[in-house]
């Protein structure tokens, strides 16, 4: 059978994060379909929609460790990603989040991106996590300024371009 | 109906790409062999390209076979389906110029071909090949293929070649 890894479910108060399934393609293309994709790659075609998507399960596998789509439990309806990401070309392990346009505003980034930074302290024992932001993508630095994670440089991706980095609080900052 | 996870033929072992193929693929994405899929690649590239192999294994249950030589990764052939408004698409690629030239791509062609048409029942699949690809034209050809001019290609400069169970289900 296909090779595989049990990848964690985790709970908040409002959310569910949990493995991506191939019946998450229609929000994940309809997220990058429009201009709202604009500071993490989109927008993009489905078929580059699928790619990514597939690459996001892929990443489980060869790393060890990933991201989850998010769940907003009220609704049952998928509202976004956050996780742990390390593909080649990243200076460190980072955390990101991508929300649906329709669940902005309510606090989910900061809410599932918690959860996603407690299981990188608290269960994989890592010891610092950086996110990068997009130069421009204000509602991404503020999500980074809530989590307590402050500047720390910048780093110069060879597709994305510049962006600024944000250090998240050590593990025992956060206890 | 899940694909196999690892189908064997005489000198080859086809099985699901390993964290440790990575590096081997990498090379062939650095590599000149990758200019017909529009490479080479960087590093962070291939990364991705590679990821996506492997969960396309994940989301769809088949996908794409790493070819192993003597425990050598060497290649990688089967099938991708990313838009299902389309016939799933099958590919092949062999990494080094070292595993040309002694049948190893239509050795593994074959045996994954005949896995989705005699044992999942598939009824066929598309090739698009680089018009001056011609090596891999001509291994259409002996497996079967038909070119499909009329038919939409994904990239300019590409034809399709449609390959139908005829002949492999038994």
């Amino acid at each position: 059978m296909t090779a595989q890894i049990t990848i964690p479910r985790l709970e908040t108060d409002r959310l569910i994060l949990r493995a991506h399934t191939l019946s998450d393609f229609p929000d994940v293309a309809a997220f990058y379909a429009t201009d709202h994709s604009k500071f993490v790659g989109g927008p993009m075609t489905p078929e580059l929609a699928w790619r990514s998507l597939a690459m996001e399960a892929g990443h489980w596998l060869l790393r060890g460790f990933g991201r989850w789509s998010i769940i907003e439990k009220a609704s049952d309806q998928w509202i976004g990603i956050t996780g742990l990401w390390y593909p080649e070309g990243f200076p460190e392990h980072e955390l990101g989040w991508d929300l649906a346009e329709h669940a902005t505003g309510k606090g989910y980034a900061t809410e599932a991106a918690r959860a996603a930074r407690a299981y990188a302290y608290d269960t994989l024992g890592w010891t610092t996590l950086i996110s990068l932001v997009a130069e421009g993508n204000d509602a991404s630095a503020a999500v980074a300024t809530r989590l307590g994670a402050r500047p720390d440089g910048r780093f110069t991706h060879e597709r994305f371009g510049a962006m600024n980095v944000y250090r998240h609080p050590a593990p025992e900052a956060l206890a | 109906m899940s694909a196999a996870a690892q189908l064997t033929t005489r000198r080859l072992c086809l099985r699901q790409p390993r964290t440790t193929d990575l590096g081997a693929y990498t090379r062939y994405c650095a590599s000149d062999r990758s200019r017909f899929v529009r490479g080479p690649f960087t590093a962070p590239e291939a990364f991705d390209t590679f990821a996506a192999i492997i969960g396309h294994w994940t989301l769809r249950g088949f996908g794409r076979y790493v070819i192993a030589q003597n425990g050598a990764p060497i290649g990688h052939v089967g099938p991708l389906a990313m838009d299902e408004r389309h016939p799933p698409e099958f590919t092949w690629t062999l990494w080094t110029a070292d595993a040309e030239g002694h049948g190893f791509a239509t050795e593994a062609c074959r045996a994954v071909l005949t896995h989705l048409f005699a044992d999942l029942g598939w009824s066929s699949v598309v090739s698009y090949i680089d018009a001056e690809n011609h090596a891999s034209r001509a291994l259409a050809l002996r497996l079967g293929a038909k070119s499909d001019p009329a038919a939409a290609v994904p990239l300019p400069g590409c034809v399709a070649f449609r390959r139908c169970a005829e002949g492999l289900r038994t």
